[in-house]
């Protein structure tokens, strides 16, 4: 487990950490493994014992309807528990899959016991970002819903770097994009094709650039007004610790 | 797999595509280009009474293999409107492009 340990850069977004909660944190995510893009981590109906933890890469949770067709429900960065809920519900109403080569710790239904039903910092930290997954699948509802393409992909977007940043992954202005089209597609519940459109408009706003898939924004704030990006709703509560452009 | 090329316009803005998209077979190609086009109509707020959206796919040397499009009427019954039609028919005349 590198330094910059993804789980507490991520919990200690919540404001709830001190120094001596790391050696837990540390502990709990020491067994990592490798797994290669496109091996799915937790199979829907399945039962589920404990929690995949992403500690590299990208994952990303997903149901499908009988034809084949599939919406994409969440991604799952560096420090994000695939499925806490699963570790007590017994069985995942969805798939997760890796994106990418990624790296995850398995964290036993013991383990996850022991953080979460304690009275203790580390438990309210997984609480409070139990509770931002949930906020974050809020504004991707009322803007898969309510919002044009083009609105919807730059918000995604301004979600994405933030993200990124919290965990140190990703500089002041741009990023990695990890998917290809047909992905962001299942994301935002358009067809490939209007991805494609929906991106080439942004590029003429001049609101991103994308080459050999590294997003470029050249003005944080200018995309953030366009798309009514409002990172509140991340409760992010220590912005000391992320970029200046990023709060 | 195959490359599709999808051309669109949705009467504002046409979008010519030079990425191109691989999927098995011209019948996916069609279902793609017809699927495009409620997302267009989705995102266009109207604008007067009278839109196209289009979706032209090209195959790889550029030649023309499937188009599909879609056309919103609205009209008052009223009597209102009489100039706004003009007005839409000139924007419907400025739609029309080509290849």
């Amino acid at each position: 487990m590198p330094a910059n340990n993804p789980l507490i850069l991520k919990l200690t977004q919540s404001g709830l950490l001190t120094e001596e909660d790391h050696a837990v944190l540390t502990e709990v995510t020491r067994d990592v493994r490798h797994v290669p893009a496109e091996t799915v981590l937790v199979e829907q109906g399945a039962p589920v014992e404990g929690a995949p933890l992403v500690v590299s890469g990208i994952a990303y949770r997903y149901r499908l309807l009988q034809d084949g067709r599939r919406q994409i429900l969440g991604m799952l960065l560096p420090g994000d528990f695939c499925d806490l809920q699963g570790a007590l519900l017994g069985s995942s109403d969805h798939y997760t899959e890796a994106l990418t080569d990624a790296e995850t710790v398995w964290l036993t239904r013991e383990t996850i016991d022991r953080l979460t039903l304690a009275p203790t910092r580390i438990a309210r930290a997984l609480w409070w970002s139990t509770l931002v997954d949930e906020a974050i699948l809020r504004a991707w509802l009322t803007n898969m819903g309510q919002q044009e393409a083009n609105k919807w992909l730059a918000h995604f977007i301004c979600e994405f770097l933030l993200r990124l940043q919290v965990v140190g992954r990703a500089q002041a202005d741009a990023f990695e994009m990890p998917f290809r089209q047909a992905k962001l597609a299942d994301i935002l519940g358009i067809t490939s094709v209007h991805v494609s459109r929906t991106l080439s408009d942004l590029r003429d706003r001049g609101l991103l650039d994308l080459s050999h898939r590294r997003v470029k924004i050249p003005d944080v704030a200018r995309l953030r007004a366009y798309c009514e990006f409002d990172p509140s709703y991340l409760h992010l509560k220590r912005p000391d610790m992320l970029p200046s452009t990023a709060t | 797999m195959p490359l599709y090329f999808f051309d669109t316009d949705n009467g504002d803005r046409h979008h010519r595509d030079d990425d191109g998209l691989e999927l098995p077979d011209d019948a996916a190609a069609r279902a793609m280009a017809q699927e495009t086009l409620p997302d267009m109509a989705h995102d266009a707020l109207p604008d007067g009474e009278s839109r196209a959206f289009t979706v032209l796919v090209r195959t790889h040397d550029s030649t023309l293999l499937y188009s599909v499009s879609m056309t919103m009427a609205g009209q008052w019954h009223d009597g209102r409107g009489v100039s706004e039609r003009r007005s839409s028919a000139a924007q419907q005349r400025s739609n029309v492009w080509s290849l």
